[in-house]
């Protein structure tokens, strides 16, 4: 078994674990990108959306939830960010799914991916497809 | 009622939707970061992830993982970006809970977040607190 978060799950690496429950596990980013970054991870190995079950991703946003209400009290931050990178190219790095919460504060630096607009007809065109993929 | 997004739930203001269900709304960013950019938003008001029920929370995810797919297949995309910013501290600029589904392919230039470490000790004491937070 490669697989890192997998070996955390069994306790087979060690982890600052802040979270358990049936499906799911939370622990620290050792590599935080603020304070108390933690990975919400499902115990079943999935490597992607396309593979979790509906069970495990509910499971993982319940679980989502609870941490960030925890981060919010516990550490006194105004918020909090949920990120899931879904694929290498989306910078998925290790792959077994997995949400980040990242705690923000105003002024934090973190900023935001530029935003674009569509030209004319361009929307219905994306529309078009994406219903079709449905 | 100021909520754009509610607004758009009710019809008042026109939206690419891409899929409705009793409690969910899909529908396309008009001010996207790649093409194909979608919200997902609970039907009812809910500024934030403290305050949605868990069953409407697991609705939404739900037409998460429904829509992802399709999102990343009709952007000719490799991979998306799941992702909701909690608090107008944490940059949500509409204040009803909603996630983003952004398409993406090696190379696009978005970048990342950068990544810091811990002093001695530090680890521990933060899983304390967080701990101590869950109850």
């Amino acid at each position: 078994m490669d697989c890192i978060f997998c070996k955390i799950v069994l306790g087979d690496l060690p982890s600052y674990k802040v979270y358990e429950d049936s499906r799911v596990v939370a622990f620290l980013d050792v590599l935080p990108i603020s304070p108390g970054h933690t990975i919400v991870v499902p115990k079943d190995h999935a490597p992607d959306i396309e593979s979790v079950s509906e069970e495990d991703f509910a499971a993982l946003a319940l679980a989502v939830k609870k941490i960030g209400r925890a981060i919010t009290e516990g550490l006194g931050v105004k918020g909090y960010s949920v990120l899931l990178d879904n694929k290498s190219a989306a910078n998925q790095h290790v792959p077994h799914l997995h949400f980040h919460v990242v705690p923000r504060e105003e002024g934090d630096g973190l900023g935001r991916w530029p935003q674009g607009c569509y030209n004319e007809g361009e929307a219905e065109v994306i529309l078009k497809k994406i219903t079709k993929n449905l | 009622m100021d909520c754009i997004f509610c607004q758009i739930v009710q019809g008042c203001r026109p939206a690419a939707k891409i899929l409705e269900n009793e409690n969910v709304l899909a529908f396309l960013d008009i001010a996207p970061v790649a093409f194909g950019h979608a919200l997902v938003v609970p039907k009812k008001h809910y500024a934030r992830l403290e305050d949605i029920p868990i069953d409407e929370l697991s609705a939404v995810i739900s037409v998460v993982q429904k829509i992802g797919p399709a999102v990343q297949a009709a952007a000719a995309a490799a991979g998306y970006n799941v992702s909701l910013n909690n608090g107008p501290a944490a940059g949500q600029v509409v204040p009803h809970l909603h996630f983003h589904l952004i398409p993406r392919r090696t190379g696009d230039g978005l970048q990342l977040w950068p990544q810091n470490r811990y002093d001695e000790g530090g680890l521990e004491k933060m899983a304390q607190a967080i701990i101590a937070a869950l109850g």
